[in-house]
């Protein structure tokens, strides 16, 4: 068994451990082992979804009123169930 | 003998006293690192998540088979840095997309086969960029494709952030869904600004409850409440009716103010109960039934005139700070924590009416924060269990005053 390979996080500089478990995973998918910690990753991922919070403003398609995770001012298109069925599905 | 107005202080000691789980899983193996985890085996710092396998740091997720880096995924096998996907096969740095495989760099994919740099596309193969290409220059591009190269990945990331304001996204993550609000809701109905959450029903503010036992008639639950019923102000519990104020409870019925409770019903202002099925008992002495009413009552006058709010004020509010009380007209209301305006709404006061509950001064963002908080981050450190002094992996840190258990431990004392 291979031993744990110890980095150093381009983030936030702190050591971190990478275990024999997860360096045959990447060695399985052709990836590189990371360079950030666990803990900067996580914070990473956070950081895709939406916050928890709900903006009123309307469908860049009908102009239907909307309660959305996305504030008026998103840099996204977003649309109602029905615009986005019809566009996209 | 139970002084009402020593109840706060003593609630708070009867805490730092009563054993702590150092970390929870159930029917697992070799899952030493994490909290949380239910029928998984050789998963690694792996969080709120269920029927896993080899499975290295991946968080709220379920049936997840040799996957690193995944969070709020499903059934996927063999992915890599993958949020909100199901059902995926060998995907790498994916989010909002299912039924796929071969898939990198791509959001809001369905039926999807070898993609790189993707949209919002249906059922296509052998698409970069949302341009079709052969399969030998799909495979060329793989190829050529060096992950380790932080450039290379920059320019992905450029790449597919100009297609992502180019492709029209949907306003809200819902799936089976009636007359419900929030994000991330599926087989649900008449919900109200719930988030990460299913089979709720006429329920309001229910985050992260994500299995299927269901939540109805409750308001201000979770993270990873199940099986609620006529509940408010809970943290991390299930099978509850009629209760409010609970952390790390299950099966309790008609109870208020606890912590590390099970199986009974009637207790006020408890810790490290199980199976107290007959009686009435307040901070774990068994009391009659007069003296329990009327002694919950007083207690909970006091509560309310030094501003405790929810479990999370009992445990922790500062008692010093000034209390401030808002008119029960104003439901148009600045939270007192974050400044932020929030509206309480006719649904909520009904609730609050029947529960027999006080109008909240606090955001619901900054009551969901609470509840979180109850429980310790997630990270892991090796300390020795109170118990029976064999080493164990927990979220306690060393110098964490409370008392911590292995889960035998922990079950073989409670009271």
């Amino acid at each position: 068994m291979k031993d744990s390979v110890t980095k150093k996080c381009q983030g936030c500089k702190k050591e971190f451990l990478i275990i024999p478990q997860e360096q045959s995973f990447y060695e399985k998918k052709k990836l590189p082992t990371p360079s950030n910690c666990h803990e900067c990753r996580r914070n990473r991922r956070k950081s895709l979804r939406n916050e928890r919070k709900l903006y009123q403003r309307k469908c860049d398609k009908c102009d239907k009123d909307l309660e959305s995770t996305y504030p008026k001012n998103s840099p996204y298109i977003i649309y109602c169930e029905e615009c986005y069925y019809n566009e996209v599905n | 003998m139970i002084n009402s107005e020593n109840f706060i202080q003593d609630f708070r000691d009867l805490y730092l006293k009563s054993p702590q789980c150092g970390s929870w899983s159930r029917g697992s193996e070799n899952c030493d690192y994490g909290d949380i985890i239910t029928v998984s085996k050789d998963s690694y710092m792996c969080f709120n998540s269920g029927n896993c396998r080899d499975a290295y740091y991946c968080e709220d997720s379920r049936a997840l088979t040799n996957c690193t880096d995944c969070a709020f995924c499903e059934q996927c096998e063999l992915c890599y840095e993958c949020v909100d996907c199901n059902n995926c096969y060998d995907s790498n740095y994916c989010q909002d997309s299912v039924n796929c495989e071969d898939i990198h760099f791509s959001y809001d994919l369905r039926r999807c086969k070898h993609c790189i740099g993707c949209v919002g596309l249906r059922d296509k193969e052998y698409y970069i960029f949302n341009k079709k290409h052969s399969q030998e220059d799909y495979e060329k591009a793989l190829e050529t494709l060096d992950f380790s190269n932080p450039k290379i990945l920059e320019e992905i990331d450029k790449k597919l952030e100009v297609l992502k304001r180019e492709i029209p996204r949907k306003f809200v993550h819902q799936f089976d869904t009636q007359n419900c609000t929030g994000d991330y809701i599926y087989h649900s109905k008449n919900c109200y600004r719930c988030f990460d959450t299913r089979h709720t029903e006429d329920s309001g503010y229910i985050y992260q409850a994500n299995l299927d036992m269901g939540t109805k008639d409750s308001w201000d639950c979770g993270p990873i409440p199940t099986g609620m019923d006529l509940c408010y102000d809970i943290a991390y519990s299930h099978y509850l009716f009629n209760c409010k104020h609970l952390y790390w409870c299950g099966n309790l019925k008609d109870s208020q103010y606890c912590t590390n409770c099970f199986e009974s019903k009637n207790l006020f202002g408890c810790h490290y109960i199980k199976s107290k099925e007959d009686g009435y008992y307040i901070l774990n002495q068994k009391v009659d039934e007069d003296f329990y009413k009327k002694t919950t009552k007083e207690i909970i006058d006091i509560l309310r005139e030094k501003g405790i709010y929810a479990l999370y004020d009992l445990l922790f509010k500062d008692l010093d700070r000034d209390v401030v009380s808002v008119s029960d007209d104003q439901l148009g209301r600045s939270c007192t924590l974050c400044g932020d305006n929030f509206e309480i709404t006719e649904d909520e006061i009904g609730f609050y009416k029947k529960m027999d509950i006080i109008l909240p001064i606090y955001c619901p963002n900054c009551r969901a924060e609470q509840r979180i908080d109850l429980r310790n981050e997630r990270k892991m450190y090796k300390r020795e269990c109170g118990g029976c002094k064999n080493p164990l992996i927990t979220t306690y840190s060393p110098d964490n005053p409370h008392i911590v258990y292995c889960l035998d431990c922990y079950w073989q004392n409670i009271g």
